[in-house]
């Protein structure tokens, strides 16, 4: 498995630090933060393979930021720790699209386990699942076709275009870093073909500038994020 | 302390035991000395988030009576019960400050 990258949010400093430690001897890569704000904060700037969510935090709890995470990525896994068994604490936890639970206190063996189980199963649902297109808002793509459809009318997409798009899509609501982008089309991430990139992130804008529902926001010193607004995913 | 739970919840692995009892110790009398000015000034969401977060705390390290005061008060903040919330924080702090051996 790759090296995932895990955001842990859990406002228990001295425990949360040394979980991190665990996990990341484990070969994880992890991102704490120790209040519900922070973690939507770090949630949005970069990409996260899987979160694990303290239930009870300052600035906003467990259940709020699964919503928030769950709004910009419904794929995420998301683990929750709970203070205590509570039922309703579980129920709720599942109906916001929890993939599992465990309550405090937790053994980090059983936490990494849990991780890499989920992770586990996410990734071979993604080699089962083909994705032979995307729609959004009042768009289509086709990537094997190079189409995309927007509010009725169909544009034909270079090759270029078309891998861009799809790299977009791919990373829907999430950074799609420079380099990525230009290994991704290119094979390579040569300086040089920086401004090959922001003639062709401009022409996809262009494109998708009839439909509201999408937009490629620049990242400045990061990337671009393709995001879909609230319900047009 | 009884340190059984927190080697079986690290895997016995006694160098992270050892961390996580000398931060323990620097760090939770600090957060139970600032339990009082959260009372005083009714922050109680705060207060219920420090009193849940030393709960588990002192869960960890097998302190189980101090935790259970912990969850009761705890309990009580977040049923809207703060009435003697102040008395029992104050109680609390002198016990433990009385107790603790650093």
């Amino acid at each position: 498995m790759e090296q995932p990258h895990l955001l842990f949010i859990d406002d228990e400093v001295q425990y949360s630090e040394l979980t991190k430690e665990y996990l990341e001897m484990k070969g994880c890569r992890v991102m704490l933060k120790h209040d519900g704000q922070a973690g939507l904060d770090a949630f949005k700037s970069q990409t996260f393979d899987l979160c694990v969510l303290d239930i009870k935090m300052p600035k906003m709890d467990g259940f709020t930021l699964a919503e928030e995470i769950k709004q910009i990525d419904e794929t995420i896994p998301i683990v929750f720790l709970t203070g205590q068994s509570l039922k309703e604490d579980k129920i709720k936890g599942l109906m916001l699209g929890a993939d599992d639970y465990l309550t405090k206190p937790f053994s980090m063996e059983e936490l990494y386990l849990r991780i890499r189980a989920i992770l586990k199963r996410v990734k071979l649902h993604e080699k089962t699942r083909t994705i032979d297109h995307y729609e959004w808002g009042h768009s289509r793509f086709d990537p094997e076709l190079r189409q995309l459809v927007v509010s009725g009318e169909t544009i034909k997409l270079t090759s270029i275009e078309s891998k861009l798009l799809k790299l977009f899509c791919e990373h829907q609501n999430k950074v799609l870093t420079r380099d990525a982008a230009m290994i991704g089309i290119w094979g390579d991430e040569e300086h040089y073909r920086g401004y090959s990139l922001n003639v062709y992130v401009s022409k996809l804008r262009k494109f998708l500038k009839a439909d509201p529902a999408v937009e490629i926001l620049n990242l400045h010193g990061e990337g671009y994020k393709l995001i879909f607004k609230s319900g047009a995913a | 302390m009884d340190l059984s739970l927190l080697h079986n919840l690290m895997g016995g692995d006694q160098q992270l035991v050892d961390r996580f009892v000398t931060i323990f110790k620097t760090q939770v009398p600090t957060q139970v000395a600032a339990l009082p000015a959260l009372c005083e000034a009714q922050d109680w969401e705060a207060l219920s988030t420090a009193l849940h977060s030393l709960k588990t705390q002192f869960n960890y390290v097998g302190m189980n009576a101090l935790a259970e005061q912990m969850r009761s008060m705890e309990e009580q903040v977040d049923g809207g019960q703060t009435d003697h919330i102040p008395l029992q924080i104050s109680n609390f702090v002198r016990e433990f400050r009385q107790s603790w051996q650093p």
